[in-house]
């Protein structure tokens, strides 16, 4: 059902947009971010199933609990940062789009660097 | 036990496998998926070598590691605040100090006194939207003389702690001055300052010399 809901939402937001592109540029952007806010808003719930089954996989793959929430993280900084520079690529605004992801990246960096190190350490450490 | 060992290790891996794929399928495609495929890489890593660790030293411990790892990040971001506060404290005692040269050459160019001990107190606190605005200005002046000696003496009026300098001055025997209000006024036009703010001693002592 709420594929069916999700896909209406979609095509009507595309035809909006469609629409509104020629005189009102400005609406066509803003339809397109409360179209996928509403997309979002939709799934969330069932995300929450996803992130479910992920957490007890990793519990029973023997992946430790700071990786885990630390590779969630990660997902979600990367769906925030895709979700803006679409829309600002949308716009038009190529520049801003490439500044956004930047930033997403520099903040992915800065959360895997712990990893990095602690893997770092453990290699030199088995090292004879 | 050897058996046991694998048969572990290869459950972790066929977990992991299943894992990794079903989150491909939650990421989202774009620049992102080249950082997150290589910290995913990373995982796998620690995955594989985990349980050799486990068997060829049993001190290691890759959580505590990483526990560690980010608290050295976290201390290294404090020690970049208390740099940043250091900072400040430098800017401020700059500016008390180039306010005090300032005054002190308004003072010896436009009067016939010297300035022999210079106390500025100003609004410290960086959050205040008065920061940097003087709160009083306290001088001690002496006779204007060509004696070496007093320039010496004079040389030594800039101390930072200005609650320690004004304990310093009730040593001093000091009085009020006569012809304050020239000082004063000067002062005050410079810096826009209310006249009450600005107290003016002359320093007996020195002048009786």
């Amino acid at each position: 059902m709420e594929a069916l809901q999700i896909v209406v939402i979609g095509i009507v937001a595309t035809v909006m947009i469609m629409l509104l592109k020629d005189d009102k540029p400005e609406f066509a952007v803003l339809t397109s971010i409360i179209t996928s806010i509403v997309i979002f808003y939709i799934v969330a719930d069932k995300l929450k199933i996803v992130v479910q089954v992920l957490t007890n996989m990793a519990k029973n793959a023997d992946v430790d609990f700071v990786f885990f929430t630390t590779i969630l993280k990660i997902i979600g900084i990367a769906y925030i940062v895709e979700f803006g520079a679409q829309i600002s690529r949308d716009a038009g605004e190529e520049s801003i789009a490439s500044k956004i992801e930047l930033g997403g990246k520099v903040i992915i960096m800065v959360l895997a660097i712990p990893i990095l190190m602690a893997l770092m350490d453990l290699i030199f450490e088995i090292l004879p | 036990m050897t058996i046991e060992f694998i048969k572990n290790w290869v459950i972790d891996i066929v977990y992991m496998s299943i894992f990794i794929s079903f989150l491909e399928i939650v990421l989202p495609k774009g620049n992102m998926k080249r950082f997150i495929d290589m910290i995913i890489g990373f995982l796998i890593i620690i995955v594989v070598i985990n349980p050799f660790i486990k068997f060829i030293n049993k001190d290691i411990d890759i959580e505590r590691n990483i526990f560690t790892s980010i608290n050295r990040f976290n201390n290294e971001y404090k020690e970049s605040d208390s740099i940043e506060a250091l900072q400040q404290d430098q800017i401020t005692s700059v500016y008390i100090n180039k306010l005090k040269e300032d005054i002190k050459d308004q003072i010896e160019y436009n009067s016939d006194y010297k300035v022999s001990v210079l106390n500025v107190l100003i609004v410290e606190d960086t959050e205040d939207e008065d920061y940097g605005q003087i709160k009083k200005i306290e001088l001690v002046l002496e006779y204007k003389e060509e004696d070496i000696k007093d320039k010496d003496i004079i040389k030594v009026d800039n101390t930072k702690e200005v609650c320690v300098k004004l304990n310093n001055n009730k040593t001093l025997n000091r009085e009020e001055l006569k012809d304050s209000e020239k000082i004063v006024n000067i002062i005050s036009k410079q810096y826009n300052l209310p006249t009450d703010r600005i107290s003016v001693y002359l320093n007996r002592k020195m002048a009786g010399e």
